[in-house]
């Protein structure tokens, strides 16, 4: 750095000093600094600036030029789309036989079968059931409330005793 | 000409379709509950001839009696415990575009004798329970996927008629053990015309058959049906304080019974207790399971121990059932099994 300020009147070029320092420290580790750095430090400094209004007509032409050709496949001939109507109706009832079918075999409500879920369901019915201890009473001797809920489900008004 | 995106039309036609179709067995193969059921969507739209399918392996598109504009009259047949018989008189009207009404105009003990005019108590009864009785009573075809694993469907050959009317007869028969239901369905607009409920033994427990119907009934000033008490959807943390409890859960449920409803009932007796309902059913058949606050000094049974004590009795073929459980007075309603009605209330235990 001395032997640059010694040089009297000449000018170094702008940055370069950062740059031997970015050399000096990172060189011997084999780091590179990335090639936009420069222009990301300098819009950095700028600020938000405005782009020319003229910007998007100078470059749209080599955007033109760069961009892949989009292309939009028409059936034009009616015989392929008379033809392909049939196979889009056969893999549209496929999908849905199909989807049917997975939900019919695997989405069953979660419910095993078989006489081993009876034979547990069995079992848990005789557990609870055997935590009642019940009394069995005229219906008359019901509360209000059991009856209309009886009622509700269509038992005699009178509770089975005329009217 | 045709606009070309015209011309692809029927294929998005058929994907569309087939979409509906698998969305369709995608619900009928596990969906959950749902109170929309088949049998309302038919509903909505009851079609001449609905009874599409006469195969014995689908249950068939029928219209509830509240779908139509119509008066029905109807005799229901309860059998009693004591092995006796009480006949009721029926009068049945709708607009669907307003509501149905239920009235008792006759009684009777003996099958033989006329009906004869109902006493002020019954009158009121039915009047209190008109609606209930409609939606829960009388049979309906509740849930399409429920209905597939809980029944086998088949049709009755030959011809019925009721209220003279050209009907299907179809019977299912619970795969579950619980009895059967026999299905009278206009054979024209899939009017359901008339049922009976079955026990396991084969008994008739409940049965009702419409005798004469009038299908341009006028209704000025009706009074239509509405609920005997405040009536909405449970909602959680926010009713329990109401209640003054959280609601037990049964941790049993007899085989196809699935709770499509929870409910709050709130009676218009401010002196009276607010009721938590659940309504459980099988695509059919109906049970239900109700809590209150258990009054103070415990009257209707109580915990013995590890032990629940209960009460029960059979009022026409509905078994009733209540108890004490860590205070809530609990019961449990239906025409299913004694056994299963005691296992659902034995297995009433703390939410988790």
């Amino acid at each position: 750095m001395e032997i640059l300020r010694s040089l009297g009147e000449a000018q170094a070029p702008p940055g370069l000093e950062e740059r031997v320092v970015a050399r000096r420290a990172f060189g011997p580790l084999g780091v590179e600094a990335p090639p936009d750095l420069w222009h990301r430090v300098v819009l950095a400094r700028e600020g938000e600036v405005e782009a020319p209004p003229d910007l998007w007509e100078r470059v749209a032409p080599a955007v033109r030029e760069a961009a892949p050709r989009a292309r939009v496949v028409l059936l034009r001939s009616r015989l392929l789309r008379r033809a392909l109507v049939p196979v889009a109706l056969a893999a549209s009832v496929l999908l849905a036989v199909g989807a049917g079918l997975f939900f019919l075999v695997f989405g069953g409500g979660g419910r095993p079968a078989g006489p081993e879920l009876a034979a547990q369901r069995e079992e848990l019915r005789a557990i609870y059931r055997s935590k009642v201890l019940v009394v069995e009473v005229p219906p008359e001797e019901l509360s209000p409330t059991a009856r209309s809920l009886a009622g509700a489900l269509g038992a005699p008004p009178g509770g089975g005793s005329g009217q | 000409m045709r606009h070309p995106k015209l011309a692809s039309l029927p294929a998005w036609l058929a994907v569309g379709a087939s979409l509906l179709l698998a969305l369709a067995s995608c619900l009928g193969s596990g969906g959950e509950g749902n109170e929309a059921g088949q049998e309302s969507a038919a509903a909505g739209a009851p079609a001449a001839g609905a009874p599409t399918s006469p195969s014995a392996l689908q249950p068939p598109l029928v219209s509830p009696p509240e779908a139509f504009l119509v008066q029905a009259v109807r005799e229901l047949d309860l059998a009693l415990a004591s092995g006796g018989l009480e006949r009721y008189l029926e009068v049945f009207s709708s607009d669907p575009a307003a509501g149905f009404r239920l009235d008792v105009t006759g009684f009777a003990t003996d099958p033989q004798a006329p009906f004869s005019a109902p006493g002020a108590g019954l009158i009121g009864a039915y009047q209190r329970r008109q609606r209930y009785l409609v939606h829960y009573r009388d049979a309906h075809l509740r849930d399409w996927p429920q209905l597939l694993r809980s029944y086998a469907w088949e049709e009755e050959a030959g011809s019925y008629s009721l209220a003279g009317r050209d009907c299907r007869l179809y019977r299912a028969r619970s795969l579950h053990g619980f009895g059967s239901v026999e299905l009278y369905v206009d054979r024209s607009n899939g009017m359901v015309l008339g049922w009976t409920l079955q026990d396991a033994q084969g008994k008739a427990v409940q049965a009702l058959r419409t005798t004469a119907l009038d299908w341009n009934p006028s209704f000025p000033g009706m009074t239509w049906s509405a609920p005997a008490a405040g009536e909405r959807t449970y909602s959680g943390r926010q009713d329990d304080l109401l209640l003054g409890f959280r609601p037990l859960e049964a941790r049993y449920a007899p085989d196809g019974f699935e709770t499509t409803r929870r409910l709050i009932l709130t009676p218009y007796d401010p002196s009276l207790d607010i009721i938590y309902l659940e309504i459980l059913d099988d695509g059919l058949q109906v049970f239900l399971t109700a809590q209150m606050k258990a009054p103070p000094g415990g009257a209707a049974g109580g915990q013995q121990g590890p032990q629940f004590a209960a009460r029960m009795a059979v009022l026409g073929g509905i078994r009733v059932l209540e108890g004490e459980i860590r205070g809530r007075h609990v019961f449990v309603v239906g025409s299913l099994p004694e056994d299963e009605l005691l296992a659902v209330f034995g297995s009433m235990a703390e939410p988790q």
